[in-house]
């Protein structure tokens, strides 16, 4: 049996035919009780035991399992008051969702500015909400434990969560997919039961309904592909760790001969923090190209876990991230390294301001639509969206600092992209190039130039709260051996708590 | 060329194939593709490489996504491309 075909082992017919059984469909739930991360292993456990049974029903069991969802994503409270406000903060959630719903399934009757700006009318409305919420907790000073700083606390913490989902809403009422849908049908990616960030994996309805796999051997194939992909999490968690151990010097148990023998690396932002005169040229360029191996690999054991389930629900979608490692050119990694990202950059930026800039010529239109969606978008998705409360909630002069180094790296990537974007429309309808050894060099040279961009646009988002932006400009500088400034002080110590790179990315 | 112009229907699909065959990926032949085949899913272009086709459409077949959007599912396969362009040319 060749190698492909056992890392294939889920395409093989015979088990295909065996998951497609009764007695299959036990082991497949079994398989995903064992596999499932603890955080997410019983709610998704409950719901896919039946959903294995009627396939047909899941979308609806999937709805009574995103109600349970939404209960447990509000931030508050034990005893009976405590109960009850997360009670009340989920149905004020829930009422808002569904606002939208049915602004989505009617989308023909609302007013013509609506129609033509649904994603922005839904972003007003929304951080609208937030800023009200925030702004009243601050200036009333709410209780936490009161109903109202219990609801303005539930509302300012939730509604960022479901920003983007609620764009896909309204996107499938443009498109029309809305108005043949009911509410329940929104629920099970608007409260995922597997967890998620506020990116939607798996986008929303309209492509979820269009990759349902409804029976037969089919389904039991995608169920298998879900299973897979929950080891493949397993096996990354373990490489992680093993890097952590092996690399940085942490003090796992169970990696112990890994721990004594470390390179004692240390994590990015603690290089950035030290300043590169700390390091020899090439431990600088190691220890960046290390962030960004974890990086990928934390979005992976992420990413895999929530498609995994997916798939365990019979949705045949693609996997979030998929080999960008091994991506010889930068758009191509952009593809592989965080799919769900960048289809909403491509979805909500990268289309809208192609179709809105017909006057001009196609190049400056492709120039314009990668700018919106690297730069803008991103710059948007992260300082307005996700992280306010890191940029806006702190001193101004913090504030730019952090801007600044966000700016660069979405000026960056969007620039580097578009580059990227015209090599590979020059080298599109031709014939493919011959293999061989040179072929390889090449592809590898390629590969390693990838690393290096990536590599170093890390340098400008990791540690938001703790490197500024002239440490990361110094530490830039340093990767081609110019160190600058009175640095050269002692490595700094490990921060305790500091996020790990997948973190950074949720 | 439009649909009011020297471009029917019934030369949409040589078109449309003509135009895939400059924006393919290099090991992608558009022989192995077939009419319902998703051409992202394929792997015969990028969802990237989806824009030069809205290009295209607005160009050929003067179709105008300003109301409705881009949805890339409507672009997925070269029949439901001929669908669009009928649709709109009604």
């Amino acid at each position: 049996m060749s190698l492909q075909r056992v890392w294939r082992w889920h395409d093989e017919p015979a088990l295909i035919a065996a998951a497609a059984t009764p007695w299959g469909r036990v082991a497949l739930w079994l398989a995903a009780v064992l596999l499932l991360p603890e955080t997410h292993r019983i709610p998704v456990a409950l719901v896919l035991a039946p959903a294995l049974v009627w396939p047909e029903r899941r979308v609806e069991l999937l709805a009574v399992g995103a109600l349970g969802t939404l209960l447990g994503m509000i931030p508050l409270a034990t005893g009976p008051v405590g109960i009850g406000l997360r009670i009340m903060g989920a149905l004020v959630v829930l009422a808002i969702c569904y606002g939208f719903f049915q602004a989505a399934h009617r989308f023909q009757q609302l007013p013509r500015i609506v129609r033509r700006y649904p994603i922005a009318a839904t972003h007003v409305v929304l951080l609208g909400m937030v800023g009200l919420m925030v702004v009243l907790r601050h200036h009333f000073r709410f209780a936490d434990e009161s109903a109202l700083g219990a609801l303005t606390a539930t509302l300012d913490i939730l509604l960022p969560f479901f920003v983007w989902r609620v764009s896909y809403m309204m996107l499938a009422g443009r498109r029309g997919t809305a108005a043949r849908s009911r509410f329940r049908d929104h629920l099970f990616y608007l409260a995922p039961l597997w967890g998620g960030t506020k990116t939607p994996f798996g986008k929303g309805h309209g492509y979820l309904m269009e990759r349902r796999v409804d029976a037969g051997t089919d389904l039991a194939a995608v169920r298998l592909a879900g299973i897979k992909l929950l080891g493949l999490a397993w096996i990354l968690t373990l490489l992680d760790t093993a890097l952590m151990a092996g690399v940085h010097g942490d003090e796992i148990s169970g990696f112990r001969f890994l721990w004594v023998h470390a390179l004692e690396w240390p994590r990015l932002h603690d290089a950035i923090l030290a300043g590169p005169a700390n390091y020899p040229l090439l431990e600088r360029w190691a220890i960046v190209i290390v962030y960004l191996v974890r990086a990928v690999i934390g979005l992976a054991m992420t990413g895999h876990v929530i498609i995994g389930a997916l798939r365990l629900f019979g949705f045949r979608v693609f996997r979030n991230t998929y080999k960008p490692l091994l991506a010889a050119t930068v758009v191509d990694f952009w593809n592989r390294y965080y799919f769900y990202f960048k289809e909403l950059l491509v979805e909500f930026y990268f289309y809208p301001t192609y179709v809105a800039t017909s006057r001009y010529g196609t190049r400056a239109r492709m120039f314009l639509s990668v700018m919106a969606a690297a730069c803008v978008g991103n710059l948007y998705y992260h300082v307005v969206v996700r992280d306010y409360h890191k940029y806006f909630f702190v001193e101004p002069d913090v504030m730019w600092e952090r801007l600044a180094s966000r700016t660069t790296y979405c000026v960056v990537l969007g620039l580097a992209i578009y580059v990227s974007m015209r090599r590979e429309q020059a080298r599109r309808g031709k014939a493919a190039t011959g293999g061989g050894t040179l072929a390889t060099l090449r592809r590898i040279r390629a590969i390693a130039g990838v690393w290096i961009v990536f590599g170093v646009l890390q340098i400008w988002i990791t540690g938001l709260t703790i490197n500024t932006f002239a440490q990361r400009a110094r530490f830039t500088l340093g990767l081609v051996g110019i160190t600058l400034g009175a640095e050269a002080h002692s490595p700094a110590p490990p921060l305790e708590g500091a996020p790990e790179p997948h973190e950074e990315r949720s | 060329m439009n649909l009011n112009g020297s471009t029917r229907p019934v030369g949409a699909k040589a078109a449309i194939l003509a135009f895939l065959e400059t924006i393919r990926r290099p090991d992608q032949p558009l022989n192995g593709i077939g009419d319902d085949d998703h051409l992202v899913q394929s792997g015969l272009i990028d969802s990237l490489a989806m824009l030069e086709i809205v290009a295209f459409l607005e160009h050929e077949f003067g179709l105008n996504f300003r109301d409705s959007g881009v949805d890339p599912e409507r672009l997925a396969s070269i029949n439901r491309i001929l669908e669009l362009i009928a649709e709109q040319g009604r």
